[in-house]
């Protein structure tokens, strides 16, 4: 990572001035952080047993304040590639509002906030999840898979995919088969939702070097693959009603939200055009809060 | 002139990055102490 070319196209007044605490609440990714606390949220909720609602919202804290340290270290250590990408250029490293070792060390001392308190105020149990989380989505996604292979984001993907078991485990101090098949979710969800967008940004991944399916194997085979895993997470979406975690209501919610979503993956197949991938994902978004937007309202405290 | 407002630009900037840390710190301490309530009450 080379400092010096990535600021060669800085403005002396970027670099003068320093950054404001809106560019320190940008490094959280705050956008990113809305979605983690929801699904951390509906984990929480749809677990068996009564907390204390200022315990459930510290529980909460921590999955928020945990994401929002996975995006400082992120950028942190994608500074150079974010310089080079549209979506990403304009963010508070690659512009200089921010130091790099500012944000590193922002991240790193929410990382070991957020795991602290996780362990005084619930559980070890749910803080050394939110560790491994941490650990998973900095160590193996950032720095291990994302620059070397196009399955960066389906391996990387079970980083996103903890924060509903944590919830879960904050609220019953244990990992349940349920708290599992709401991992399990999240899972399968990632990678359609991250390709459609991969679709659309293709020739920015392919100029910063990282090797996203459609820069890879071209958009044939990431369209064949995004079908692929939507067809899978029919069930898998449908699972938490099975086990007892969900009602009915949830149950049929799961098969039409998901039914809907293959078929946006069939529109992307065949249309050539990168249009209907950016429906897609904007589509899998509202999917995801959909879906556990009915896990919360119709929780059965059940598993 | 204009450094003159660069550098009350840059010091209005600091000030504010200060505040917001005071009031994060301060939560923090609100925080732990709520906590051990509940805990201690047997939340």
């Amino acid at each position: 990572m080379t400092d010096l070319s990535v600021r060669s196209h800085l403005s002396d007044e970027a670099l003068r001035e320093g950054g404001g605490v809106a560019d320190f609440v940008e490094l959280l990714k705050p956008r990113v952080m809305s979605l983690v606390v929801f699904t951390g949220a509906a984990g929480l909720i749809a677990a068996p047993g009564e907390i204390h609602p200022v315990l459930a919202a510290v529980a909460i804290l921590c999955i928020a304040v945990a994401a929002g340290a996975c995006g400082a270290i992120n950028m942190w250590y994608e500074r150079d590639i974010d310089a080079l990408m549209e979506r990403t250029r304009h963010r508070p490293l690659p512009t200089g509002r921010v130091e790099p070792a500012e944000a590193l060390t922002l991240g790193v001392m929410l990382s070991l906030f957020s795991v602290m308190l996780m362990g005084l105020a619930l559980n070890w149990v749910a803080a050394a999840l939110l560790a491994i989380a941490i650990g998973f989505y900095v160590f193996v996604y950032t720095v291990w898979l994302k620059r070397r292979t196009p399955q960066n984001i389906v391996i990387g993907g079970a980083a996103g995919a903890f924060p509903p078991m944590i919830g879960w485990a904050a609220a019953t101090g244990e990992v349940s088969l349920a708290s599992m098949a709401l991992f399990a979710l999240i899972f399968f969800w990632t990678p359609p939702h991250f390709w459609a967008l991969a679709l659309v940004r293709s020739v920015d991944y392919e100029r910063a070097g990282v090797p996203m399916l459609p820069v890879v194997a071209g958009p044939r085979e990431t369209k064949r693959q995004m079908l692929l895993y939507t067809v899978v997470l029919l069930p898998a979406a449908f699972a938490p009603t099975l086990l007892g975690v969900a009602g009915w209501v949830y149950g049929g919610g799961a098969i039409a939200l998901g039914s809907l979503f293959v078929l946006a993956a069939v529109r992307v197949w065949f249309d050539q055009s990168a249009r209907s991938a950016w429906a897609m994902f904007g589509y899998s978004i509202l999917y995801l809060f959909a879906l556990f937007g009915l896990l919360m309202l119709d929780a059965q405290g059940g598993a | 002139m204009v450094d003159r407002s660069q550098s009350d630009e840059r010091r209005r900037r600091q000030r504010t990055k200060n505040l917001v840390l005071v009031a994060i710190l301060a939560a923090f301490v609100v925080l732990i102490y709520v906590v051990s309530i509940v805990r201690m009450s047997g939340g």
